[in-house]
């Protein structure tokens, strides 16, 4: 019975209001699109850098490498004497930046890993294949031309690219002109990084990149014993460690891709947690939607239960509509992912590449038959689970509703019950917590990883459920202010919202749908914009010691440059114009990635400068800029300044001792003060360059900042530089305005992404709008033809229900405005402290507050449209007689 | 001067089975004062003629003048403000605007022609007490019994004065002696306030309120007469 119940009774109610069937089901599918489609990027470039670590490690077990300044080239001959090491073989890896000579993309650059690779050790640990499928034909040739590089095919299509052309790429002596000698079928390690990887002799990477006697990584291919191989390997990476000390990493290649989910996690969790939140607005959509046909079938639920059907009978029947629903939208879902997976994972992996520095890039995204399913069964249980209360209350409609005539019955999802008036409460009293939390929160002090999930959602939840006083308290004074008032106006606008006070539940459900969607607006925007603010002041002020920055060609803003040689100082000090005195001196960093207890820190080692300069890069926090310059370059002791991050995290204070660990070894530094520095969520330590020289062995420079001499104006200084070292060594000048601009750039960019959950979280909610107010209209067609034939005039009807649309708007925008200022405030000054460390301050969003007024009123338009057309084309005759 | 004038109206809808012709060619006038009372078997197209005349829905044929002026010509704009200013209308049930307190209710034509509620107050006031229910005023419909909400419908149908009353079984949804008490008040408001009022009813007692009769039957006015009206008292507050 059940089934032929549902046939007749289930299938046919969801056909017998197309529109509301249509919408709802298109914004439980955007949720699913927006959550499969996020979700899918994120495993998808886990996935494709795990794959590009392996093809780089080829039948390696263990890899060693010691950071961005790399290792003596020496430590190789010690790993070979490890038993159970079979072969070794060295690497340079270098990020080179290559220049698109001309073609519609001239001037820009892209990131390319280039492996410098010892071509006959490599035949035992990796396969390079040339276009006929055979290793590379002549190595001999290979290794005699120090200018020879090898691409990728799909590079070398990607940019056009031929055998024998020329290619310019940066090294650490300025640009440097490259021939191809060959193309790389994508096997290998020129599968990896979606095959922007190139491959030079190792001798001369080592030229070219400024690692002379250096490698970068050394991989081990261990004898095989294959029963016991685990064990080899154990004990191979033991005796390495021991052999080499606390300044190298010996890791499987397994381990490596851990350090990119360690970093990218935080961003991909917020992704996820938007999109979740898409998803959330879509079940609201369900609820409110599966309620308003519950309501509209009082009689005819009734009459079934007068015929026998019983009450868990009806509870199923309104599950089994809404899985089939649910089941469609999923499926729907499944295909709008795919979509949006493809539109996003160009940005997504492009944020996660310039915010981990490394060469991500999706070459493969997974979306198949697995992923569709689970879509679907998302869809699936997302709209049952949503449609749980109103089945219960359908369930709990008595036989005797059939012999009623159904009156104007307009609760929504919860029905106006006790629980309205708890709510609330429960609510505030989540917000109150937080706020509590934060006045009590001790930053050094890292939150527990569960509360640190809790808090956004609490936030949400809290918000959400405090949404009915933020209607109630706006709509009711107001009633009471326009009462007093007259005109027509005034008198439809008062009917508007005593239509909306009405139904609570439902003007709830639509505020609260607008309410998500409007508050990620706010809450990332006030992100951004605190970010942005914070670093570009911080940057103004460090940079304010020159007027530009010179380095190689590259991403300056986030130092992924090629270091140039320390000689290059020479040239630029020769160029005229440039201020050579002490009091604005010549900044010179080298900007490096190091380990720090597992974590990944950034040192920025400088050159001392005298106490004339004032030291104004530095942003002391404890001390003096003079003090805490004055100690670091003093030759008295090694000494370093560490970010305010960094002594949060590791519990450190100035006047302690930090230990590093070098490739010579670890040693000891004192911390002489605490400054402030955005470079890394996890520390940064500032390093007298001399220290980099003696215990890292390098002397790579990153970037030189520098300042015109009084009286030349920086724009011709860098013009000067431009036209020579710019012409002769590819040397890319930098005014501080633009680097500025270029950070500010950077981090909207990071932010872009967020643009489309917002879209998509907006338009769940305006379908969710349109849907009840569509709705809305419908179930008041007598009253409507009523008020037309006692002389309400089309134009005052229609103003009616725009009004309803534009003040659920409002409502929508302003606990939006109030709600996600207050958690943004929360989410900047707690929730980013202590996921980045950093001290973030507040910045109030003022444009975000119109752009959010702008949006929610313009969504309520929008969803107005159809509603009012409706309204206004009613046939009095007919709307009479509407029962 | 007749306030209402009704020439050969024609009314036919399209069914899949070609036009039928609801309404085929009905005639009559009334002048002030009149209380005509309609009937018909169900379906006879009374609340069709009712709503043409109201100017809710459109003749196929035919003309209706309302003090002169003939309605078909209008725009949606001038007849919103003719029903609003010189029509009252009445209906069985779901008469009033829930949200409103049973005082707007009665001076919503006011209020939708832009006059403030402390302007319209005393006249609403004023008739709700006359027609016993202003201790009422303050409440909104649901909390009002079905004989209480029509009384409030009729002094919105008399708020603005207007000369054509039309109600469309106004008495179908009440018990026989809230609909007596009904029936009287109109009886009242046409006696002493010389408002012409055409009302719907399939019931003969009902009818027997009224001035005058018509009869539908077939889509054609079958018997036209006038009739003589006793009648019940008003209980004592209504007097
Ligand atoms: N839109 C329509 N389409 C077709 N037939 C209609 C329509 N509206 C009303 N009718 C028919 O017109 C006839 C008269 O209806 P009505 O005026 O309501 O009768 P009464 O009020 O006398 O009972 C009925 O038979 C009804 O079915
Ligand atoms: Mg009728």
């Amino acid at each position: 019975m059940i089934l032929n119940l549902f046939r007749f009774f289930a299938v046919r109610n969801l056909m017998s209001s197309p529109v509301r069937t249509l919408l709802t089901l298109l914004g439980v599918a955007l949720g699913i699109a927006l959550f499969s489609g996020v979700s899918a990027i994120n495993a998808s470039t886990l996935s494709s850098f795990k794959e590009s670590v392996d093809a780089v490690a080829g039948k390696s077990s263990l890899t060693v490498s010691a950071g961005d300044a790399g290792f003596s080239e020496q430590v190789e001959e010690k790993l070979k004497k490890i038993p159970g090491v079979r072969t070794t073989a060295p690497m340079i890896e270098s990020k080179a930046y290559y220049r698109q000579k001309d073609g519609p993309e001239a001037g820009k650059t892209s990131l390319i890993t280039v492996f410098g690779i010892d071509l006959l050790k490599e035949q035992s640990v990796r396969t390079y294949q040339t276009e006929g499928g055979e290793v590379i034909e002549d190595p001999l040739e290979f290794l005699n031309q120090p200018d020879s590089i090898i691409l990728t095919k799909e590079f070398a299509k990607l940019h056009d690219l031929k055998v024998n052309d020329a290619i310019e790429l940066a090294s650490a002596a300025g640009s440097r002109t490259f021939v191809v000698r060959g193309l790389l079928s994508p096997t290998g390690p020129a599968k990896a990084y979606g095959g922007a990887v190139a491959i030079m002799d190792i001798d001369g990477a080592r030229v070219n990149f400024g690692k002379e006697g250096k490698v970068d990584r050394i991989d081990l291919v261990l004898q095989d014993s294959a029963p016991g191989q685990p064990e080899v390997k154990a004990q191979v990476a033991a005796r390495a460690r021991e052999i080499l000390g606390e300044g190298y990493q010996v890791e499987a290649p397994e381990t490596q891709s851990d350090h990119l989910q360690h970093m990218v996690g935080a961003f991909q969790g917020m992704l996820s947690f938007l999109s979740a939140l898409a998803l959330m607005i879509g079940m609201v959509l369900v609820a409110n939607s599966v309620s308003v046909a519950i309501t509209e079938r009082r009689q005819e639920i009734g009459t079934l239960r007068a015929l026998g059907a019983t009450r868990a009978k009806i509870f199923f029947l309104i599950l089994g509509e809404t899985l089939v629903m649910g089941s469609a939208a999923g499926l729907l879902g499944a295909l709008l992912g795919n979509s949006v997976a493809h539109a996003l994972v160009g940005q997504v992996s492009q944020s996660l590449a310039s915010q981990s520095g490394m060469p991500i890039q999706v070459r493969e995204l997974h979306y198949s038959l697995r992923e569709i399913l689970h879509a679907m069964l998302l869809g699936t249980s997302v709209s049952v689970a949503a449609a749980f209360w109103p089945a219960r209350k359908a369930m709990n409609i008595p036989p005797m509703a059939a012999l009623k005539a159904r009156g104007a019955d307009l609760s929504g999802i919860i029905g106006e019950s006790q629980w309205m008036k708890v709510i609330p409460w429960l609510g505030a009293a989540m917000l109150v917590y937080l706020f509590v939390n934060k006045l009590t929160l001790n930053l050094s002090e890292p939150m527990s990883p569960a509360l640190q999930a809790l808090q956004p959602a609490l936030g949400v939840i809290g918000s959400a459920m405090v949404a009915p006083w933020v209607i109630h308290y706006t709509l009711t004074p107001l009633l009471h202010l326009l009462k007093n008032s007259h005109g027509s106006n005034i008198l439809v606008l008062r009917m508007a919202l005593e239509n909306l006070l009405r139904a609570p539940s439902r003007t709830l459900s639509n505020v609260l749908s607008l309410l998500v969607g409007l508050m990620l607006v706010i809450i990332v925007s006030v992100i951004n914009i605190s970010f942005k603010n914070s670093v570009s002041a911080w940057t103004t002020k460090a940079i304010s010691v020159g007027d530009m920055a010179l380095s190689s060609n590259g991403r300056v803003v986030a130092f992924q440059v090629q270091p140039l040689h320390e000689s290059v100082l020479e040239l630029i000090k020769k160029t005229p114009g440039v201020d050579l005195s002490n009091k604005r001196p010549i900044v010179v960093m080298r900007y490096m990635k190091v380990n720090y207890q597992g974590d990944p820190l950034v040192i920025k080692a400088l050159d001392p400068t005298s106490d004339e300069s004032g030291y104004p890069y530095i942003d002391a926090l404890d001390r003096t800029a003079l003090e805490a310059g004055h100690e670091l370059f003093s030759d008295a002791h090694d000494s370093v300044l560490i970010s305010e991050n960094l002594a949060k995290r590791y519990h450190k204070k100035t006047g302690e001792v930090l230990e590093l660990d070098t490739p010579t070894g670890r040693h000891p530094f004192a911390i002489a003060a605490t400054i402030r520095d955005f470079a890394s969520p996890n520390g940064v330590i500032y390093l007298n360059r001399n220290a980099l020289k003696k215990y890292w062995k390098d002397n790579l420079v990153t970037i030189f900042f520098l300042a015109a001499k009084p009286g030349v104006n920086p724009v011709d200084l860098q013009n000067t530089f431009n036209s020579t070292l710019g012409k002769t060594h590819g040397i890319v000048t930098i005014l501080n305005t633009e680097l500025v601009g270029d950070l500010i750039n950077v981090i909207d960019q990071s932010f872009s992404f967020n643009k489309a959950v917002q879209l998509a979280a907006l338009l769940v909610g305006l379908i969710g709008l349109l849907n009840t107010m569509l709705v809305s209209i419908f179930e008041r067609t007598r009253e409507f033809g009523m008020l037309r034939a006692v002389g309400m005039d089309r134009r005052q009807l229609s103003k009616m229900v725009l009004w309803e649309c534009l003040a659920q708007g409002s409502l929508g925008v302003l606990a939006a405005v109030v709600l996600g200022t207050y958690l943004s405030w929360l989410w900047v000054t707690v929730n980013l402290a202590q996921a980045l460390g950093w001290v973030i301050h507040f910045s109030f969003p003022t444009s975000s507050i119109l752009q959010v007024f702008f949006t929610g009123v313009g969504v309520a338009l929008i969803a107005g449209i159809l509603p009012v057309l409706r309204a206004s084309q009613l046939t009095i005759r007919k709307a009479l007689e509407h029962e | 001067m007749n306030i209402l004038k009704v020439q050969d109206i024609r009314r036919s809808f399209p069914q899949p089975s070609g036009a039928v012709e609801i309404l085929k060619g009905i005639s009559f006038e009334a002048s002030k004062g009149e209380f005509i009372s309609m009937m018909g078997p169900s379906g006879s197209g009374k609340s069709t003629l009712l709503q043409i005349i109201g100017g809710l829905d459109q003749a196929t044929k035919g003309s209706v003048q309302v003090e002169g002026q003939a309605i078909q010509s209008l725009s949606d704009q001038a007849l919103s403000l003719l029903r609003r200013r010189r029509l009252g209308y009445i209906f069985q049930f779901f008469n009033l605007v829930p949200t409103l307190s049973a005082l707007e209710n009665a001076a919503l034509p006011a209020l939708l022609d832009g006059k403030s509620l402390a302007s319209a107050k005393p006249r609403a006031m004023e008739l709700l007490q006359w027609l016993g229910v202003d201790h009422r005023a303050h409440n909104r419909p649901a909390q009002l019994s079905g004989g209480e909400m029509q009384r409030v419908a009729i002094a919105r149908a008399l708020f603005l004065d207007p000369p054509l009353i039309l109600a469309d079984e106004p008495t179908g949804n009440l018990d026989s002696k809230t609909g007596e008490t009904v029936l009287m008040l109109l009886q009242k408001a046409v006696r002493e306030r010389g408002h012409t009022l055409l009302m719907v009813t399939h019931d003969a007692k009902a009818a027997s309120y009224g001035t005058r009769m018509i009869r539908l039957e077939d889509g054609l006015l079958h018997s036209d007469f006038p009739i003589s009206t006793p009648h019940g008292t008003l209980p004592g507050n209504l007097q």
